[in-house]
């Protein structure tokens, strides 16, 4: 191929993705409500022209920012379909001050500069006003971003404790912090009553090497021998590999009744494998990542029956009062769902806080940008105020001018100092492949 | 560190276990480096085609649902074409250009290939439909039934590969042209033929690896194989690269250090000692090491 | 008020991460450009530098929460970035330098192999000596020097300056270098190795030299980049970078300083415009008539639905470079065919 024609068809790639790079969407508005210039997309039902965030026929852009490929694309694709259908049920009640809301997806790929690029895209190109995410893997690397674009986010996925005095001002999050789940651990493995097999004494803790693990593992080793637990051996291990086995041997020899595993589904699927083949005979303890249907298909039930795991437990008073229930429907009319997903319930607090806050900043006499929707945040979910749990019941109620105190799935949704929440724990049990509730863990008694 | 002798047998039985399935994969690569004279990365892609293949095909992909052993002959098959595939358009036509071309478009090849099937099916982790067994106890060593079918068919592959390296036209024609490949198409062969032949049989064994490894190893992600490349590169060069025997033997010591690495000094290194094995042997052979005939 | 909004402040981070990848890339030119060494184990040494950076600027572990590491010796901004820098610098001369004195006498096959295996040891030590590093949650205190003066957007502004001004300065001292009777033993290195001992030049010193100067390149970027993102950890030096950066080499032509330049910003300028396809798609469906709105999705329907598959098809965009590139046009874009003619004939 000679220089003339290898030139032309570079420069026909190059000239495709520069387009693909520079076409980007109609308008720029961006969080400050600075002068947009809209290209004027053109009639379609949904997308309006212009950019600019002031009121009538606007538009205010919501970015989701989440891994979406690599391991943890499963995080995206279970945060987006909710947040999908709670700007639907915006949009349909009037959108916010007559703006629709538009969701626009960032990709961190669970890689520092991409996550880096990615949120700067949504906050300068796309001119989000606020965004959904990041999780725990890429938070270190995009956090002042937040404070110093005025953006604010609120994360349904983040646990991590390097997070738990940090925030509060641009972050907030509808999750608990690991350092209560890890507290919970420890509290139902020392107390047959949260876990309905025994008292346990002594305990191996294996992490996986990734901060998301990591995190979980001091609050557990910590509050077990708070609680008056040994922990027989506490062990870093390298994810991705081929077999675990000698690192199950050094678990056994340290001889613990109960193990607990935190690392991805499948290094604990290798890992619990391994235990069962080697004849361990205690009990494995995991953590919300693998108490999931995922993790019980993968693996055998002869190896995970009476298996223990933590997960965030619905709220007592939203299930009672059938919201949950409610929910799931409403998901599997959506997107298709037969089952909950790992972190739903999270987001559809984050989503309708940040919907109810985007709500209350026009009402304050506000233009929605991110620094009014900031300070709105923490009072939508306040009491003492009028109790909502649902983006339609508090939009009603802010437009006829009440205060509103979201209450969630997750929990009642009282963001603190930092930004953090408390949460009800549920201890489930693995019993022929399902996992089934063994014990509820209220936040007082993690004190 | 006890030095406890049912420890110590348990990781040899393991280090010979995993040296198994590293010796069909060496053996793969060399047999292809001794015609080709290159080194190909893109190896490694041969392992993770072979278990996924077999992993869709046992699952039904085409049209029904086959037992393992059957789906894992098919699979073998694919690949060994996939080989001569790619060996026709990527490699023959840049074949007199001299190593280092051929080299660094087997590393692209190798990103195409895993990015390709990824880009297909996704990169969620998937297994082989192999049942989880109880070890076998026996003078205090545990092994399973899977293991032990592992290391049987490893240890088949590599007396199949020896008959046919020493009693068969295509293995006689295969070492003459490893030999010295201008005499051999002197003494009439057809060496372009012979080559594309090796390269079925080196992608055939390369998926075999990969089926074995999935056998042991569930479950697996599409860079599987890529992943595994150095310690099959470790054990190839260990044995004298080009040189069929010394690649198992390399196989089986690399499997044995590894394991006993893990075991013995720290379990997060395991791959690094292959690779520093992989080092200390280059650096034994400073001149680099010659490809000799089979 | 920001001075940067919109697309300048999103061209200006993407500007300077291909400043970066442009420095990495010269320093891997310097290694096969003009020596002929196969080093692919690049990201090693741009992680030795970034952390080099991180361990003399990060405080000491009292400071920071979840610290497992040791060293921190919080060296003070701005004075402190030059040695930050320097020492990033050394660090990957150093790191260079065994791994060279191990590998550079191999041949072309074992010197990747050995490059490619050493570079993934390395990277299994930065996870797992979390005394040095902090292992998992990494190190994420890397102060950015001038930060508070110059405010959020000046500085953005003025690192990318830096980063712009450090790459020509690299480059300018690469060409000099090049043009020196260095430049030309290494090529003679490159052409023949034979020929060059037969001259009486010991070929495996010159080699080393080579690729401590690569990689003390690297080491540089790596120091750049930490006090840019102020944040190191693991998760960003992974074996892909090291492709990465060959593709954009072999891009933009091997054995030219200005072509290992442009690659770099030809391949970072692609990877970022991938990101922006399916806000593309968006738009395109947003602007066609109604009539048309079901031929995107009938195009795209066979396609798989899964959120790996742009990064994926990236991949093999990279993969299919590297072929087409080597097999077509193993000059790239820029570089100079005569050159690149006197390599590749060896054992």
């Amino acid at each position: 191929m000679d220089r003339r024609t290898f030139l032309t068809r570079s420069g026909g790639v190059a000239t495709v993705t520069l387009l693909a790079g520079c076409s980007g969407d109609g308008g720029d508005g961006d969080g400050d409500g600075s002068d947009g210039n809209g290209d004027g997309d053109g009639d379609t039902p949904t997308a309006t022209p212009g950019g600019s965030t002031d009121t009538d026929g606007g538009e205010i852009t919501i970015g989701v920012l989440l891994p979406f490929s690599g391991d943890y694309a499963w995080v995206g694709a279970n945060v987006l379909p909710v947040v999908q259908t709670i700007v639907e049920e915006i949009n349909d009640e009037g959108g916010i001050d007559g703006a629709d809301v538009r969701i626009v997806q960032g990709d961190t790929e669970g890689s520092p500069d991409a996550s880096l690029s990615a949120t700067q895209r949504l906050i300068n190109v796309e001119g989000v006003s606020a965004i959904v995410g990041p999780t725990s893997i890429t938070m270190s690397a995009v956090f002042d971003q937040f404070a110093e674009n005025e953006v604010p986010i609120v994360t349904p996925t983040a646990g991590t404790t390097s997070l738990d005095t940090r925030g509060g001002e641009w972050v907030f999050r509808t999750v608990s912090s690991d350092s209560l789940g890890g507290r919970a651990i420890a509290r139902a493995a020392r107390d047959q009553q949260y876990n309905s097999v025994q008292d346990y004494d002594r305990m191996a803790l294996m992490v996986g090497d990734k901060e998301v693990f990591q995190s979980f593992k001091e609050p557990v080793q910590t509050a077990f021998e708070e609680f008056g637990g040994t922990v027989t051996t506490a062990m870093d291990i390298r994810t991705g590999k081929a077999s675990y086995q000698s690192e199950v041997q050094s678990m056994m020899d340290s001889d613990p009744q109960i193990t607990t595993l935190i690392a991805s589904v499948e290094d604990s699927v290798k890992i619990t494998q391994a235990g069962f083949q080697a004849g361990y005979e205690g009990n494995w303890f995991a953590t919300q990542d693998q108490t999931n249907q995922e993790f019980l298909a993968q693996n055998d039930n002869q190896v995970t029956n009476g298996m223990l795991g933590l997960t965030a437990a619905p709220y007592q008073a939203a299930q009672e009062a059938g919201r949950i229930e409610a929910f799931r429907n409403r998901m599997q009319n959506a997107a298709g769902w037969e089952e909950s997903k790992t972190f739903d319930t999270n987001t559809y607090d984050a989503m309708n806080v940040l919907g109810l806050a985007m709500k209350q900043a026009v009402a304050d006499g506000n233009e929605v940008t991110g620094a009014a929707i900031a300070e709105a945040i923490p009072t939508v979910a306040k009491p003492p105020e009028q109790t909502v749990t649902s983006y339609t019941e508090g939009a009603q109620a802010i437009e006829a001018g009440t205060d509103v105190d979201y209450e969630g799935l997750v929990g009642p949704i009282n963001f603190n100092e930092y930004g953090d929440i408390v949460a009800p724990f549920s201890i489930k049990q693995a019993q022929d492949g399902a996992w089934t509730e063994a014990a509820r863990l209220p936040p007082e008694a993690l004190q | 560190m006890v030095l406890d002798s049912g420890q110590f047998l348990q990781t040899v039985v393991f280090g010979l276990v995993e040296g198994s399935v590293i010796a069909v994969g060496s053996v793969g690569l060399t047999l292809s480096y001794g015609v080709t004279r290159f080194i190909n990365f893109a190896y490694g892609e041969f392992l993770t085609y072979g278990a996924y293949l077999a992993v869709f095909i046992a699952g039904g992909l085409l049209g029904m649902s086959l037992p393992l052993p059957v789906a894992a002959v098919i699979a073998i098959v694919l690949v060994g074409g996939l080989g001569v595939a790619v060996s026709r358009v990527f490699f023959e036509p840049i074949s007199d250009r001299g190593a280092l071309p051929l080299l660094i478009t087997s590393i692209g090849l190798s990103f195409i290939l895993r990015n390709a099937l990824s880009a297909w099916v996704g990169v969620d982790a998937q297994q082989l439909p192999v049942p989880l067994l109880r070890p076998l106890e026996i003078a205090g060593i545990r092994f399973t039934l899977i293991e032990l079918g592992v290391f049987l068919a490893a240890l088949a592959t590599m007396a199949a590969i020896h008959l046919l390296l020493q009693r068969t036209m295509l293995g006689k024609r295969m070492r003459a042209t490893s030999g010295n490949r201008s005499l051999a198409e002197t003494a009439g062969i057809d060496t372009t033929r012979v080559v594309r032949q090796t390269w079925f049989i080196s992608a055939a064994a390369g998926g075999l690896a990969g089926i074995l490894y999935a056998a042991l190893f569930s479950p697996f992600r599409p860079h599987v194989g890529f992943g595994y490349l150095i310690v099959v590169f470790a054990a190839t060069l260990l044995g004298g690269i080009g040189r069929p025997y010394g690649a198992m033997l390399g196989a089986f010591l690399i499997g044995l250090a590894m394991n006993f690495g893990s075991t013995y000094l720290s379990a997060n290194y395991t791959r690094a000692y292959a690779f520093l094995i992989l080092v200390a042997v280059l650096l034994a052979r400073p001149e680099g090491i010659r490809g000799g005939e089979f | 008020m920001a001075i940067l909004t919109g697309w300048a402040s999103f061209l200006v981070t993407v500007g300077t991460i291909a400043a970066i990848y442009g420095l990495l890339t010269v320093g891997l030119n310097v290694h096969y450009g003009y020596t002929g060494l196969l080093n692919f184990g690049h990201v090693a040494f741009f992680a030795a530098g970034a952390y080099a950076s991180a361990i003399a600027t990060m405080p000491p572990p009292e400071q920071v929460t979840n610290a497992s590491y040791v060293l921190g010796l919080n060296l003070p901004m701005p004075a402190g970035f030059p040695l930050s820098l320097a020492l990033a610098t050394i660090a990957g001369g150093v790191l260079a330098a065994l791994i060279g004195l191990t590998s550079v006498r191999l041949g072309t096959h074992y010197l990747a192999i050995a490059t490619f295996a050493l570079a993934g040891v390395f990277g299994d030590v930065l996870v797992n000596e979390a005394w040095l590093t902090n292992g998992a949650f990494g190190m994420n205190s890397v102060p950015k020097p001038l930060r508070a003066t110059l405010g959020a957007d000046g500085w953005q502004l003025a690192y990318l300056g830096f980063a712009l001004v450090s790459l020509f300065v690299v480059y300018l001292l690469v060409e000099r270098l090049m043009d020196a009777p260095f430049g030309r033993l290494l090529k003679g290195v490159r052409e023949s190795e034979a020929a060059a001992s037969m001259l009486g030049k010991d070929t495996n010193v010159t080699k080393l030299k080579s690729f401590v100067i690569g990689g003390a390149i690297a080491g540089f970027a790596g120091g750049v980049y930490a006090h840019y993102l102020g944040s190191v950890v693991t998760a960003q030096f992974v074996p892909a970078l090291t492709f990465t950066v060959w593709a954009a080499m072999l891009l933009g032509g091997a054995a030219s300083s200005l072509g290992a330049i442009a690659g770099a910003f030809m391949l970072v300028g692609f990877q970022e415009s991938t990101r922006f396809i399916t806000t593309a798609y968006g738009w395109i469906q947003s602007v066609l008539p109604e009539a048309l709105s079901g031929v995107l999705p009938a195009l795209f329907a066979p396609l798989p639905d899964h959120p790996s598959f742009i990064p994926s098809v990236r991949f093999v965009v990279i993969g299919l470079l590297f072929v087409l590139v080597i097999r077509y046009r193993p000059s790239g874009l820029f570089g100079d065919p005569s050159e690149i003619e006197a390599m590749g004939e060896e054992d």
